[in-house]
């Protein structure tokens, strides 16, 4: 306690002298003249005694309006320990994975966390400035901070689930970015790890929101259309129910197939739904529909199988006979179709009456092969088909943006070719940048003279597809040849893919959600967008309009049935309130307080005036 | 200052047609004062009447007995002067309350006095008195017997200002030491003393045969007893002495029951012993004291 201005602790005494001189003159008697006392004989003495000071309640009543006033002028103030800038930025984090979209009753989980976020920016002080940051993928900061509610309130509004899982990097990503604030509330549907949390910030400054409840789900796992006329597609559908769920699938394709089925699901199970064999394969379509069901977004899912017959030809040039029967494998594997040619280089005399779907050449090239589509697998110094080889480099680690276990072991390859990619050619996956040395593609695709011309830069020798332990090169593989086969109008892709289209001027993205983005090409002819939602994304690009279907199935996101799990110890502890925020010795202003003492103790003096008024309501002259 | 108004030509005016009521002589002392109408010597013819043995040859009618062959002597109005002394009381009492004026009204009704006694051709004086500083001081005018000296009252009775103590006795045991002829007394005072000293006072002044007229003033105030309600801090006029009271409508009541108290008491006295008594509460009723009560009370005719 103290006072901003102890001089005018003058005026307190000042203020109360002038009190007890008002109050002594209002005692004093009044002292009248008269002619002679023999006249006033008759009356008796005053029975009132006379005193100097009347200590009744008018008394303290004046004396308290006059001390608070005084002591409002002298500027009152308490000394409160309070938190060093308490609440005056607060940020809040949302998790923006597929879950916070599963639906309860009329609202989704990040409805009820929008909510809660609205309620906390309206309790909040005027000046209090909020951020608002989201995290599916990565972390982005959605609003940065301002104290303009309005804004917050409409940046909150615009929050939108996305069709993929959180990383748990985007949350880590996340809070850091939010660990400036003084406040920080995260709105999600699981909690985090402590561990994680508390490399990002001091748990303590955060609070945590979980928010839904339990809810059943059913998802389409996987979608394989099998082989048109040859071999019977199957659909696998599983339940996160807590019970068995009866659900409707759907199965047709863009050549007019289709197949409805009742399925009956039980808890906890998958159900294989075999289907077909298609007559003519292209786009296949899987949709489920079931009542109750809380996630939409993995209840749909896009195939595409070449609508190919024994006629279509696939011709594997290798000068080793190891990679010839892997590559003949591979692509029997994606299409049993295929009639699969595999030669020797330095043996394959080509004929004119050879025609080839596709050609891979590995470690080699022929000029004079021409296909739709060609794929480059090592390909040979000085290059070909728009590709040029600049060297050989040994050692070369895949660098794998889907890979989520960081302890995993990296795929690393003995041999990569170096290349020069043209303008057109478009990344499908690339080497991690060491140190005095960039990125090189790995895998990309492109178009050279009307063919669609594939690379693989890595050597697959020595078995490198079929092992096991080196999946992502098989995966990586199986991606591009499909890629290389399949219609340049449509794609088909997992969400979260980063998604390039070569382009020369605008192109205009409209997602699955019908918002519209305007994409413009960047110096390698290339727009890409990162598809989030489930759905078709259409792509106008001036060379005509390209579908891309995204999937999206997670199996730990889907899985509703467990709710919002226990909050870690750790944060409990920590969500009553900030304790461990830095204090301070702050100075708490009094006057408001004082004025309004004052005030009332004038309305009570006046108050008890009027009612002695009132009471006696003697003449003024008798 | 209601004393200004006694000089004042339409105050003076309505004052021509009254004279002093004097009731009876007090002394035969030719060419001295004498009260009533008596035969003397004098100037002015009264009547006529036949020679007795003994009357004054020099007062024989000669002409008379020439033309009727009778004696007959004449009669003269004896020359009549009478002293009027107005004592008029000019203690603190007197100026208390301020707003009632009451010393202003006192010395307007002594003036008017005097003035109609000139008209008579009275020896008129004016008295004021007070016990201040421990001695009773009289300050007296000379004897004016002739109206157009009146106006030379005037700063004398502009000057009076109330001070000191109210002592009827003290001003008796003064006044007596005069030793002068019995005349007329007026006796103006708020007779806020205690009724022995006003009794003495009165007692012995008709004792030494001077007709004695009391006027007795109050203000407006004074006698209505309008105070502020509340309690009071008194303060007495002439002793100076302090007393707090509780004003209420009661008190009041019995302020006005006192005034009432003392008045008759001064009344019957008065009456007892042949004093002429005056009931002249409140200066706003001076003109008609003057003109109904005082020829009422045969204070004037």
């Amino acid at each position: 306690m103290g006072l901003l201005s102890p001089f005018n602790l003058v005026w307190l005494f000042g203020s109360l002298a002038v009190l007890v001189l008002i109050y002594l003159r209002a005692r004093a008697r009044t002292t009248i003249d008269v002619s002679s006392l023999m006249l006033f004989e008759e009356i008796g003495a005053p029975v009132v005694q006379r005193r100097m000071f009347r200590l009744d309640a008018l008394f303290w009543l004046e004396a308290a309006a006059l001390s608070a006033l005084s002591l409002a002028l002298a500027g009152l103030y308490l000394t409160v320990l309070r938190p060093i800038e308490l609440h005056r930025t607060h940020a809040m984090v949302f998790d923006l994975g597929a879950a916070m979209g599963a639906r309860e009753g009329n609202q989704s989980r990040l409805d009820h966390a929008r909510s809660e976020a609205l309620a906390i920016v309206s309790r909040a002080p005027a000046d209090t400035r909020f951020s608002i940051i989201g995290y599916a993928l990565g972390a982005r900061v959605i609003h940065a901070e301002t104290s303009d509610r309005a804004v917050i309130r409409s940046a909150l509004m615009s929050l939108e689930a996305a069709a993929v899982a959180p990383r748990p990097a985007a949350l880590k990503a996340a809070l850091i970015r939010a660990r400036e604030a003084t406040a920080i509330d995260l709105f999600t549907d699981r909690a985090p790890a402590s561990s994680m949390v508390a490399d990002a910030l001091d748990p303590a400054r955060l609070k945590l929101h979980l928010v839904g409840a339990p809810a059943e789900n059913i998802a389409i796992v996987s979608l394989a259309p099998g082989t048109p006329g040859i071999r019977q597609g199957h659909c696998v559908v599983r339940s996160f129910a807590q019970h068995a769920v009866r659900a409707v699938l759907t199965i047709e394709s863009d050549r007019g197939e289709r197949l409805t089925a009742p399925i009956v699901i039980e808890p906890d199970e998958e159900a294989v739904v075999p289907f077909g064999p298609l007559a003519h394969g292209g786009l296949v379509h899987a949709q489920l529909t079931a009542p109750d069901d809380a996630l939409a977004a993995d209840n749909q899912r896009w195939a595409y199988v070449a609508p190919g017959d024994s006629k279509t030809r696939a011709l594997v040039l290798s000068a080793d006979a190891a990679v010839r029967d892997d590559l003949s494998r591979i692509l029997l594997g994606i299409n049993q179709n295929l009639t699969v040619a595999a030669f020797d280089p330095a043996q394959y005399r080509a004929s004119a009456n050879d025609s080839y779907a596709l050609v891979v050449m590995h470690n080699c090239y022929l000029p004079g092969l021409h296909a739709p589509a060609i794929l480059l697998i090592f390909p040979p110094a000085p290059g070909e088909a728009g590709i040029t080889v600049r060297g050989t480099i040994a050692g070369v680690e895949l660098h794998n943006q889907s890979r989520r276990e960081a302890a995993a072991e990296p795929l690393s390859f003995a041999q990569v070719r170096e290349v020069a990619l043209g303008p057109q050619d478009g990344i499908l996956a690339q080497s991690v940048a060491a140190a005095g040395r960039p990125a090189i593609p790995l895998a990309a695709i492109g178009t050279y003279r009307d063919e669609r011309v594939g690379l693989i830069a890595f050597d697959v020798r020595d078995r490198l597809l079929l092992n096991p332990d080196d999946l992502d090169a098989l995966l990586l593989t199986v991606h591009l040849i499909k890629r290389l086969t399949a219609p340049q109008s449509l794609e088909v892709v997992a969400t979260g893919a980063y998604v390039t289209i070569p382009t020369t001027g605008a192109v205009t993205v409209i997602d699955p959600n019908r918002h519209e983005e305007k994409l413009s090409a960047d110096r390698s002819g290339h727009a890409g967008f990162t598809a989030l939602s489930a759905g078709r994304y259409r792509v106008t690009t001036p060379a005509g309009e390209t579908s891309v279907y995204a999937n999206y199935f997670n199996e730990d996101e889907s899985n509703l049935s467990a709710g919002p799990e226990t909050v870690p110890a750790a944060d409990t502890a920590a969500r009553p309130g900030h304790q461990s925020l830095p204090m301070t010795m702050g100075m708490e202003s009094l006057e408001v307080w004082l004025v309004a003492i004052a005030i009332l103790a004038l309305l009570a003096e006046s108050i008890l005036l009027t009612g002695e008024w009132w009471r006696r309501r003697i003449p003024r002259y008798v | 200052m209601l004393e200004v108004r006694a000089f004042e030509p339409d105050f003076l005016r309505r004052l021509d047609r009254l004279a002093l009521a004097i009731k009876r002589a007090r002394s035969g002392r030719v060419g001295q004062r004498t009260l009533g109408r008596i035969q003397g010597i004098g100037i002015e013819l009264e009547n006529f009447k036949s020679y007795a043995e003994g009357d004054d040859l020099r007062f024989l009618d000669w002409n008379a007995m020439a033309r009727l062959d009778d004696l007959l002597i004449r009669t003269y109005r004896a020359t009549r002067q009478v002293e009027v002394t107005i004592l008029i009381d000019a203690s603190a009492s007197m100026g208390v309350p301020k707003t009632d004026d009451k010393l202003g009204f006192a010395l307007l009704l002594g003036s008017a006095l005097a003035y109609m006694g000139m008209g008579e051709s009275d020896a008129v004086r004016i008295v004021t008195f007070a016990m201040r500083r421990g001695a009773m001081q009289l300050a007296r005018t000379g004897f004016y017997s002739r109206r157009e000296l009146y106006p030379d009252l005037k700063p004398f009775v502009l000057g009076v200002r109330p001070e000191g103590i109210t002592q009827l006795a003290a001003m008796t045991d003064q006044l007596l030491l005069e030793r002068r002829a019995p005349g007329l007394l007026v006796l103006i005072s708020d007779f806020l003393v205690d009724p022995a000293d006003y009794e003495n006072a009165l007692t012995r002044l008709a004792a030494a045969r001077h007709e004695i007229k009391a006027i007795h003033v109050m203000g407006d105030h004074e006698s209505s007893g309008n105070f502020s309600a509340g309690m009071l801090r008194l303060r007495d006029s002439e002793s100076g002495t302090i007393r707090e009271v509780a004003m209420t409508a009661d008190s009041a009541d019995r302020y006005r029951r006192r005034v009432e108290t003392m008045a008759q008491r001064l009344r019957d006295f008065c009456q007892r012993h042949a004093i002429t008594y005056v009931r002249a509460f409140g200066a706003a009723s001076v003109d008609q004291v003057i003109t109904r009560e005082f020829p009422r009370l045969g204070v004037v005719v």
